[in-house]
């Protein structure tokens, strides 16, 4: 009566995936939006967070269509990686970077917004160029966003299902994740090790949730010291 | 003023008692009548629907309809949902729940046998040599759990197409059923009924000699019992029944299914 343990680090390993590649996107794009006030910037706001509104089977759907030998970025990868991009753990990086984009990207706007204007400003004037002031102040004082939004993102993803179970084929240690399995488990009848699958996500998630709300409160400590409360 | 006002007030008290005595028969009339509540495996779903529709021409209002997997359905009931009807995917679903005290007793029959079909979307040799040279990604449902996808695996395994196939897995046969629409999977094997209610062309899929796999034999149960629902299931034993299963992609049930015990 074990559960797989490929499926475990499977599961691990598409989380820490997408949470680097979100952290190496979402973070400019997370600055960008918080910083410019333009159309575009406003357009782009509620597209960032359509994931959150849409059932992962609309995304799902649209990226299977995307991902077919006879759609654009589908195509496009077979002939680069002589491979199929459905069905693969690529495809699935994909499709959870797509999925836990709101969840990276709207911490991190909001830790980027509550950076005092006058702090950029006073370092343009020094003559810190817009990479300098990303990297030295930006960065700096949004740590705590960053890390909320890691987690979130880890979180988020490990318990992904719709998209996965449309666009992953099922495949061993390759596209088969836990929450997949715990379907698999259910459908089969086999109530047990399903059980061992929904405890662990349900302990999971609760203690990202605790590591979540420590942190917002160190933050919180951490603000009130400096201005002296 | 007083004389003029009260003769309307009671011919509207006396309305209104009417019209209250109309809606409390109604409600007793709609409780009487209630939906026959009928919980389907997928790959039954149109046919199901097409059977009471056509077949004995049951109003759309009279009926209700949940499709999903075999097993979901299967802990759905267990857990107390309230069906008439459930036409399951397979044998081992339904002999549970007689295993669970939880049907009509008697009421489990072999409704349909399912067929098998294998859909190669863009086919330029023919069938022989498509087959043989078969090459890439072919979507089954999940044999853990699907019977589909069970007589799929049976096939691969015997070296069905030769070894230059991947597998994927689909939750069920309407997943697998996409990968090839959309063409992320090159074929896929689904059930012939699923090829007829798609209109696929014919010569895109073959239905696979029955003879090759164990048969898919799906059961029935009743859960509760209704007026409608005995209709449906006579109409699916009788000789117009079989046939009308038989055009949609089924095998009707062998003609001895009595009551399996």
């Amino acid at each position: 009566m074990s559960v797989e343990w490929a499926v475990i680090t499977t599961t691990i390993q598409l989380a820490l995936t997408t949470t680097l590649v979100l952290a190496l996107m979402g973070l400019p794009l997370a600055w960008w939006l918080a910083r410019s006030d333009s159309f575009i910037a406003r357009l782009a706001q509620p597209l960032v967070s359509l994931p959150l509104v849409l059932p992962p089977t609309v995304i799902g759907f649209y990226l299977l269509l995307a991902f077919s030998p006879k759609g654009g970025l589908g195509k496009l990868w077979l002939t680069t990686f002589d491979r199929s991009l459905a069905f693969s753990f690529a495809g699935l990086v994909i499709g959870s970077t797509i999925y836990s984009l709101p969840f990276f990207v709207q911490p991190m706007v909001v830790a980027f917004k509550q950076i005092p204007s006058s702090i950029i400003d006073a370092s343009r004037l020094l003559g810190a160029k817009a990479i300098d002031r990303f990297f030295t102040i930006a960065l700096p004082l949004g740590r705590h966003g960053f890390l909320v939004a890691c987690v979130m993102t880890f979180a988020h993803t490990i318990g992904e299902f719709g998209i996965v179970l449309m666009i992953g084929g099922n495949i061993p240690e390759e596209t088969r994740v836990v929450s997949i399995a715990l379907f698999d488990y259910v459908e089969a009848m086999d109530y047990q090790r399903a059980h061992i699958l929904a405890g662990g996500l349900v302990a999971f998630a609760f203690i990202s949730l605790l590591i979540v709300e420590w942190l917002n409160q160190s933050h919180l400590r951490d603000s009130h010291r400096r201005l002296g409360l | 003023m007083t004389l003029f006002s009260a003769r309307p007030a009671a011919r509207s008290n006396r309305k209104a008692g009417r019209l209250l005595v109309i809606v409390l028969l109604s409600c007793a009339a709609t409780a009487k009548s209630e939906p026959l509540s009928i919980a389907v495996a997928s790959n039954f779903r149109f046919t199901l629907e097409a059977l009471l529709s056509e077949g004995i021409k049951a109003e759309p209002a009279t009926y209700r309809i949940s499709a999903a997997a075999s097993g979901l359905l299967y802990a759905q009931i267990v857990n107390g949902a309230r069906f008439h009807l459930f036409f399951s995917a397979d044998e081992a679903r339904p002999k549970r729940l007689m295993q669970d005290a939880l049907i009509v007793s008697g009421s489990r029959q072999t409704y349909a046998v399912g067929q098998l079909a294998f859909w190669l979307p863009d086919r330029t040799a023919d069938w022989q040599v498509a087959l043989a040279n078969f090459e890439g990604i072919v979507a089954i449902a999940n044999p853990l759990h699907a019977p589909y996808g069970q007589a799929a695996k049976a096939l691969l395994d015997h070296q069905w197409l030769p070894n230059t196939h991947t597998i994927v897995l689909a939750p069920n046969v309407g997943v697998a059923y996409q990968y090839a629409f959309s063409r992320t999977a090159k074929a896929a094997f689904i059930s012939h009924a699923q090829a007829i209610a798609g209109g696929l062309p014919l010569e895109d899929f073959v239905v696979v000699d029955e003879s090759v796999h164990a048969p898919i034999v799906q059961q029935r149960v009743v859960l509760r019992d209704h007026p409608l629902g005995d209709d449906l299931l006579h109409y699916i034993d009788s000789e117009a029944g079989r046939s009308h299963l038989k055009r949609l992609g089924y095998l009707p049930a062998p003609k001895s299914a009595e009551p399996t015990l």
